[in-house]
């Protein structure tokens, strides 16, 4: 008789296995992702009796995008929702389903060993998942099997696909980076930094589920907005006081001020499809409030040992905003969106100045209904929705930089040895000044 | 700065070690020359992989403490490298460094890699 642990630890070893065993089929691989998130969500919940986790980690998050991908199976272009399986994630998937039913018994002995069995697994099979999703979108330019027009549409999916499983390899791998045994112990204001931006992805994703709406869209982008423009002023902060390099940050700083107005266009043209009366989810208005308050102090108030955190959380949620934006054009795709008839009138008649009748059922505005956004309207959004995704996928490549300063962190304290306090080598930007330059050598 | 290899079980360090034998005879094979009608872009992205994991095994383990296998350069690679993965994955039990999940997932693509240009080529 096994236990949780080894059912954990075989759950790994299957999914990196599953690196060389896989059939690399990239639509059998999406529709089971889902699967495997849920079971590993239901292990990582079951064991979580002692409450030793911290509250909306990664898991949770990853959980949320699993969750939006799968709502959105049927509407999506690509891939078809019926269909094979891929046979090595079902694997690892039964492997997790395995550990909550040995886990009757008695639950693992360590709690973090096992929430890290289970973000390690996460990890590999979205970096696989990615990997297959990039190399997908090489190959079909030469696949001769399928039409242009075919091409045409898989393409932008499978793009858009391998861009949100690079956000979750990445989600998933800050997270073991922070929790990694070399990593200087947090302090309560990184613990609520990194809260702060879990609690925001986990709102924004259930706001987008729960509640489809133009109203909802409007307020997640314009606090989006905002927060964008907060972790611009962070990265600025943080490159000032040394933690991180001036390159990074310069390299960073105009990606997120394009960020931050793809949001904003958003925001505006959501606007004209939403009244302030709708009520929205007080969760979400506070989570936005919350990390925008949270970047605006982190910087300036952190202890050094607290400055690879900090990477890490900026990292963590310049993924979060891939996955958010990605479910943003999922929801606007899915036709599911609704807006008030009033306002889905006001803009067609805007859009078609010279239509002489309503576009719109007259019953519906006189009862104040909302009616799904039709085809039309959605075009008006979809626009600056892929604006949005592009730029928050385009701020994770650039931050790639900073893997080697938070690495750099994690190797300096691990090789002071256990019992002594770890020190971080501070980055200051090099003074390009004439003395800073080395003379030529003499002839 | 002092860079520290991470703690590695005595196990662990001798698959390590060995596959690093095998990803350098990937990386000569892939310099020999009359590849013209391989592609390009696929080639370079190949080797890039390749480079990494070379780079980051040689992290993990000290090449004075294990030095690198030398495996036969005559015998089947494609299954040697499966093999090794095989053996990384086994000896692990998942509170590693996570550079150690990277070295051995990295592995596994490069297993991959060669499968599909064996079975191209």
């Amino acid at each position: 008789m096994s236990t949780p642990t080894e059912q954990l630890q075989l759950a790994l070893r299957l999914a990196l296995r599953a690196h060389h065993t896989n059939d690399a089929d990239a639509a059998a691989l999406i529709r089971t992702w889902p699967h495997l998130v849920e079971a590993a969500y239901d292990a990582y919940e079951h064991f979580d009796g002692s409450g030793a986790s911290t509250p909306a980690g990664p898991i949770d998050r990853i959980a949320a995008d699993a969750r939006a991908i799968a709502a959105r199976a049927e509407t999506r272009n690509w891939p078809a929702r019926r269909g094979p399986l891929d046979a090595s994630l079902q694997q690892v998937t039964a492997a997790l389903r395995r550990s909550i039913e040995v886990g009757h018994a008695g639950p693992p002995a360590d709690q973090n060993e096992a929430d890290r069995l289970i973000l390690s697994t996460l990890w590999s099979t979205s970096q696989l998942a990615g990997r297959v999703m990039r190399d997908r979108a090489f190959d079909l330019r030469t696949d001769t099997g399928l039409s242009e027009i075919q091409k045409n549409e898989q393409l932008p999916a499978v793009r858009d696909m391998a861009r949100r499983f690079n956000a979750l390899e990445q989600l998933a791998a800050e997270s073991l980076h922070a929790n990694s045994r070399v990593m200087p112990a947090m302090s309560p204001q990184a613990s609520q930094f990194r809260h702060a931006i879990a609690s925001w992805d986990i709102q924004a994703h259930r706001a987008l589920v729960e509640d489809r709406s133009t109203a909802v869209l409007h307020v997640l982008s314009h606090l989006e907005a905002e927060s964008v423009k907060g972790l611009e002023r962070f990265v600025s902060q943080t490159a000032d006081s040394g933690i991180m390099d001036q390159v990074t940050a310069d390299r960073l700083s105009p990606i997120l001020s394009d960020s931050s107005a793809s949001w904003a266009r958003l925001r505006d043209v959501s606007a004209e499809l939403s009244f302030s009366n709708i009520p929205v989810p007080i969760g979400l208005i506070q989570a936005g409030r919350n990390l925008q308050e949270q970047f605006s102090v982190a910087a300036a108030a952190a202890d050094p040992n607290d400055h690879p955190q900090l990477l890490l959380g900026l990292t963590g949620h310049l993924a979060s905003a891939v996955t958010i934006s990605a479910a943003v054009r999922e929801t606007i795709d899915s036709g599911e969106l609704r807006a008030p008839a009033k306002a889905i009138s006001r803009v067609m008649t805007e859009q078609n100045p010279g239509q002489d009748h309503t576009p719109v059922d007259p019953v519906a505005i006189q009862r104040r209904l909302t009616l799904p956004l039709n085809s039309d309207v959605r075009r008006l959004l979809d626009g600056p929705a892929l604006r949005v995704f592009l730029d928050a996928a385009e701020a994770v490549n650039r931050s790639a930089g900073l893997d080697a300063l938070y690495r750099s962190a994690t190797v300096t304290a691990s090789a002071t040895g256990s019992g002594t306090q770890p020190t971080i080598e501070r980055r200051s930007p090099v003074p390009m000044s004439p003395s800073a330059v080395a003379p030529p050598p003499a002839r | 700065m002092n860079i520290s290899a991470p703690a590695l079980s005595a196990e662990l360090k001798r698959a390590v070690a060995h596959t690093l034998g095998l990803l350098d005879l990937v990386s000569d094979a892939l310099r020999r020359p009359g590849r013209a009608n391989v592609d390009a872009y696929a080639h370079f992205r190949f080797e890039g992989l390749v480079l990494l994991a070379s780079h980051r095994g040689r992290h993990l383990v000290d090449v004075d403490d294990q030095p690198v296998a030398d495996p036969d350069s005559s015998a089947d690679l494609e299954h040697l490298l499966r093999t090794s993965h095989s053996q990384l994955v086994d000896e692990l039990t998942g509170p590693e460094d996570f550079e150690v999940l990277e070295f051995v997932a990295e592995v596994g693509a490069i297993c991959k890699e060669v499968t599909t240009y064996v079975h191209s080529h």
